[in-house]
């Protein structure tokens, strides 16, 4: 698994000289609209659109065939009370990729929540199976990854991905998942290779029954289910990408286009 | 405990006093809160609670305006005739997603945060919902009619309008709006 984790960083640097740094700057035009609230939002290049539907479709076929049967028996086992110290425990494992994140995106404000956030919920919170940090204002959880700290320093999307198994994403947040991997406290202490899948596993998993229940109703209100999950992922991201830097005195001064789009 | 409540209804009490503007805000209150209490009197099945929820959501919701806006400048292309039926379809088709995602509601609190104007005779409406783990942004934009209504849900940041927009507008780049109708039903009255 870890190989082929290596192997997709080196796929994606190598695509990443190719495509990301001449995305960077290309603007998405979206056609004028008469009105401002009639426009596409950001848009995404999908130059490799027949592998994305592919690839869509196989991932469709995977998710209602295993993974929904699989969540039913999941979330009969184990009930919500479990699963959300399940969730709460894996984020917490998670706090390393945050902290350096926030420290790439030069907010030593975010840093030190998240660190305060990991002590916390790791002591009093009983190794994080408990989120109590999150009771005091202004000590929420954070959205913070690789790929928004990619946007936040300017670089667009470069086109849009569909994974294998994972599902929508992009050059650049692929890229950007693979660096999160490699800040994954198992990938740089020396833990055996069991326990790093037995805790990514569980963490995944975790989360199954939830992303199939939001892919299940994209599907079920949509008509074109791979043009709204693009869409969709795409605005989703922008949101992130312009959150994290509307707050940010360094990188919030210029806007890229991306970001700019998605403001009302 | 007691002191943050108090806090919290000071500081409610406080917004509102600076927002007496708070037109829009107050309209889908008004709305959420009667979905709510259709939720928690009644249960999923008996008589006539689909009916009230439709009753309570449709106060607040444009179906026209919405229907409209995912069209954008397509709706140039569509005759007196189609934009009714296209109207019809979507807006069926959006009450059963809105029907089945309400229906999934349990224990998470709907929290009402600013309202900020929009330019003329529109606004936004910032909440949201806290579930156990998280919380999930839902942004309402509003447009002044005769009363305030709901022309677009932004949930984490994805835009309902945009989303659909998106995809009429590929499909009307093959197919003719006779088409996208067609389809929009089938969707409407498949779940």
């Amino acid at each position: 698994m870890l190989d082929g984790k290596r192997f997709l960083v080196i796929v994606l640097l190598l695509a990443a000289f190719a495509g990301l740094a001449g995305c960077a700057s290309k603007k998405a035009a979206p056609a004028a609209a008469a009105d401002p609230a009639d426009d596409f939002g950001p848009v995404v290049a999908d130059p490799i659109e027949p592998w994305n539907r592919f690839w869509f479709a196989f991932n469709d076929t995977l998710y209602m065939g295993v993974g929904k049967p699989f969540s039913a028996v999941y979330t009969r086992v184990l009930p919500k009370y479990g699963r959300d110290r399940i969730e709460n425990a894996y984020s917490n494992f998670l706090f390393p990729v945050r902290f350096v994140n926030a420290v790439l995106q030069l907010r030593p404000d975010m840093a030190s929540r998240e660190l305060g956030r990991f002590l916390i919920n790791s002591t009093f919170g009983l190794g994080g199976l408990y989120d109590l940090a999150a009771s005091k204002p202004d000590m929420g959880p954070q959205k913070l990854d690789f790929g928004q700290t990619l946007g936040v320093w300017g670089f667009g999307h470069g086109f849009y991905l569909v994974l294998p198994v994972l599902g929508p994403s992009s050059l650049r947040d692929g890229i950007g998942m693979a660096g999160d991997v490699a800040a994954q406290p198992t990938t740089y202490l020396n833990t055996p290779i069991v326990l790093t899948l037995a805790i990514s596993g569980a963490g995944r998993v975790n989360r199954f029954p939830e992303m199939i229940d939001i892919y299940e109703e994209l599907k079920r209100s949509s008509i074109e289910p791979y043009t709204a999950a693009r869409d969709a992922y795409v605005q989703l991201r922008a949101k992130v990408i312009e959150d994290a830097r509307r707050s940010n005195p360094v990188f919030g001064g210029h806007k890229t286009s991306e970001a700019a789009t998605t403001a009302p | 405990m007691m002191a943050r409540a108090i806090g919290t209804i000071f500081l409610v009490l406080l917004f509102s006093q600076a927002a007496l503007a708070a037109e829009a805000k107050d309209a889908l209150k008004s709305s959420v809160d009667a979905v709510l209490n259709v939720l928690t009197t009644t249960k999923a099945g008996d008589p006539g609670r689909v009916e009230k929820l439709y009753a309570a959501v449709g106060r607040v919701f444009d179906p026209e305006e919405l229907a409209k806006r995912t069209l954008a400048a397509n709706w140039e292309k569509f005759s007196a005739d189609e934009r009714q039926q296209f109207t019809r379809a979507f807006v069926k088709l959006l009450e059963h997603t809105y029907l089945r995602r309400i229906e999934a509601y349990t224990d998470e609190k709907v929290v009402f945060l600013d309202e900020a104007p929009l330019g003329e005779g529109r606004a936004e409406v910032s909440t949201k919902i806290v579930t156990s783990t998280k919380e999930v942004p839902i942004v309402y934009r509003l447009i002044k009619k005769s009363d305030w209504k709901v022309y677009d849900v932004t949930i984490e940041g994805v835009s309902l309008v945009q989303n659909y927009r998106n995809q009429f507008n590929q499909i009307l780049v093959k197919e003719s709006p006779a088409q996208l109708i067609s389809r929009v039903e089938s969707m409407g009255s498949a779940s």
